[in-house]
């Protein structure tokens, strides 16, 4: 099984991931792109227990949607956006794909939100596109 | 320099709303950028960015800034939330009048038009860019 590592853009927060993502997914919501400061987020999310992290994360709590507290984390050094995890799915952990050192493995599954995707953001049309959840 | 857009009036609240940013005036320019530093400081692909005037940038909050030596050799520090981690703003030590603004912040970005993608040496397969010009690095005069 291959090990997936990243870090964020200072080094002070560093990880490891065993294992193959549970879930690869890219959203234009709102929230997603002023995180962000793009047109969208992507993420792959994995087994908590398949992921090691090294350093210590800041993090920010959000209400989603549908009701469920997000809980984002970022290095409280560079500012870099790193891990989210939400009540609703207590054993996943999202990895911000931009963190990974070789991110090649990564293609969206799904893409959320496009409701709110901005035109000048293009996206794959060979996903599955959802406008919203 | 030409504006590409002349008046323009963006607001924006970080994610917690400890922070805020306000900007008033023209745009000079609006471009992506695949640069690995771009990457992990946004967590995606690439950065969405547009120029104003820093002297036309309003910012309240507590921010903390983070800076690191650019490719050009210039300083480029990112002003983030410290509650929350949402990049307000940027700036090099290049052109010390130039606020870099990250796109998403803004709810409305339907004003924003990339016209070049710089750093395209280190673009991940995986995402998507408009059909724009595409540059190694920087863009020859930008």
């Amino acid at each position: 099984m291959s090990t997936k590592t990243g870090h964020c853009h200072c080094g002070a927060v560093h990880f490891e991931v065993t294992g193959e993502p549970l879930r690869m997914a890219q959203c234009h919501c709102n929230a997603c792109r002023r995180i962000t400061g793009t047109g969208h987020n992507v993420q792959a999310f994995f087994k908590k227990s398949d992921v090691i992290i090294h350093g210590v994360t800041s993090t920010h709590d959000s209400v989603s949607d549908k009701g469920n507290t997000r809980i984002r984390h970022f290095c409280s050094v560079c500012g870099s956006r790193m891990f989210s995890e939400n009540t609703a799915a207590p054993d996943a952990i999202g990895i911000a794909v931009g963190e990974f050192d070789d991110s090649s493995w990564f293609k969206p599954q799904v893409i959320l939100y496009n409701a709110d995707r901005p035109a000048w953001d293009p996206i794959d049309p060979s996903v599955d596109v959802h406008e919203f959840m | 320099m030409k504006p590409k857009l002349d008046t323009l009036e963006l607001e924006a609240d970080c994610a917690c709303g400890a922070a805020s940013i306000a900007v008033k005036g023209p745009i000079y320019g609006m471009f992506l950028c695949c640069c690995p530093d771009c990457q992990l400081m946004t967590g995606s692909g690439h950065a969405s960015v547009a120029i104003a005037d820093s002297d036309n940038v309003r910012l309240t909050g507590k921010l903390s800034e983070f800076s690191r030596l650019a490719a050009s050799g210039a300083t480029f520090t990112r002003h983030f939330c410290a509650n929350c981690g949402t990049t307000l703003l940027g700036g090099t030590s290049r052109r010390t009048d130039a606020a870099l603004l990250p796109v998403g912040l803004f709810r409305d970005q339907s004003w924003f038009a990339p016209n070049q993608v710089i750093f395209h040496r280190s673009h991940q397969k995986w995402d998507i860019l408009p059909d724009i010009p595409k540059y190694e690095t920087y863009r020859e005069g930008l």
